[in-house]
């Protein structure tokens, strides 16, 4: 009786955590599309100076103050923005590792709650959590952190190496 | 100039991918999952070159990837994925699916700008 009421205690702090775990990720969703906006802004602002930039070959009073500065200028600016729009990308990646997170932790507080610890066939369904997670996790880190945490169960052969040969790198680009 | 459909679930992604097109340039249509860009495909909306994510809710990219497939007005359109998914599995399935290439997120601005402007050519 005791053991079940401490299961159904951890269901609800695991349920609790992956409210928080939501909560969090919904709180920073608009601060991180003002940002997004932000940099939008910057793009199409830099696309104009680029254009009044063109047209100082017709007019050079328009811009006329050391031409090559200018050029130079916007051209860091315009790697400031494209690097912001790389390193924004991560946000995206966060959400999507914690989503899987969530569902992992969900799918665990619904097994505690519903299930005896003693039932022989809890394994498997532990074990197919373990394995759901592994396999949605986006980074060999991520992996490789599973496994150091909640190593897999005996038997399971995951080849980390084969793994890490087999996925692309970020930002790599395949055409078929 | 060409027309691109954006699809992705995050705003966030749709915002980027959209600033990175547009500052190119392209015009650009978005779909916040792949029900969303089909049913503009099936209006007719005429597009050179779907971006699509893979994991979305309602229609994931790679069953939005075949189902364009199968629409005779989108069998030449060029049609890109853009994913956190690495795993050559996940890539052979698009591959599968119809699709013209695979990109792997965070993207590189020019580096997409310049794939896109090797397919839509």
């Amino acid at each position: 009786m005791a053991q079940s009421a401490q299961t159904t205690e951890a269901a609800q702090a695991i349920a609790a955590a992956v409210a928080q775990i939501d909560l969090a990720v919904r709180e920073v969703q608009s601060p991180v599309e003002s940002l997004g906006l932000l940099i939008d802004q910057m793009s199409t602002g830099l696309g104009n100076i680029r254009s009044a930039g063109r047209r100082r070959s017709v007019n050079p009073d328009v811009i006329a103050v050391f031409p090559d500065e200018f050029d130079r200028a916007v051209d860091k600016l315009q790697k400031q923005v494209e690097g912001s729009i790389t390193q924004l990308q991560f946000y995206d990646r966060l959400v999507q590792h914690l989503k899987h997170i969530q569902d992992y932790l969900s799918g665990a507080a619904g097994e505690l709650a519903s299930r005896s610890t003693a039932d022989p066939q809890a394994v498997d369904v532990w074990n197919g959590l373990r394995d759901r997670l592994r396999t949605r996790l986006i980074s060999e880190a991520q992996r490789q952190l599973l496994d150091v945490m909640l190593p897999p169960p005996e038997g399971a052969d995951f080849d980390s190496g084969q793994a890490r040969d087999e996925l692309a790198a970020q930002g790599s680009v395949e055409l078929f | 100039m060409p027309r691109i459909l954006a699809v992705d679930d995050s705003p966030s992604m749709r915002q980027m991918v959209g600033v990175t097109l547009k500052s190119a340039g392209y015009e650009v249509l978005e779909a916040c999952d792949g029900q969303e860009a089909l049913d503009l495909a099936k209006g007719q909306a005429a597009v050179d070159l779907v971006i699509t994510d893979v994991n979305m809710p309602n229609m994931d990219g790679i069953t939005l990837v075949r189902e364009l497939r199968a629409l005779p007005h989108y069998r030449g359109v060029p049609l890109l994925v853009l994913t956190t998914e690495a795993s050559a599995e996940k890539k052979m399935e698009g591959k599968a699916a119809g699709a013209t290439g695979w990109v792997v997120k965070p993207f590189s601005p020019d580096r997409l700008l310049a794939t896109i402007a090797r397919i839509v050519a």
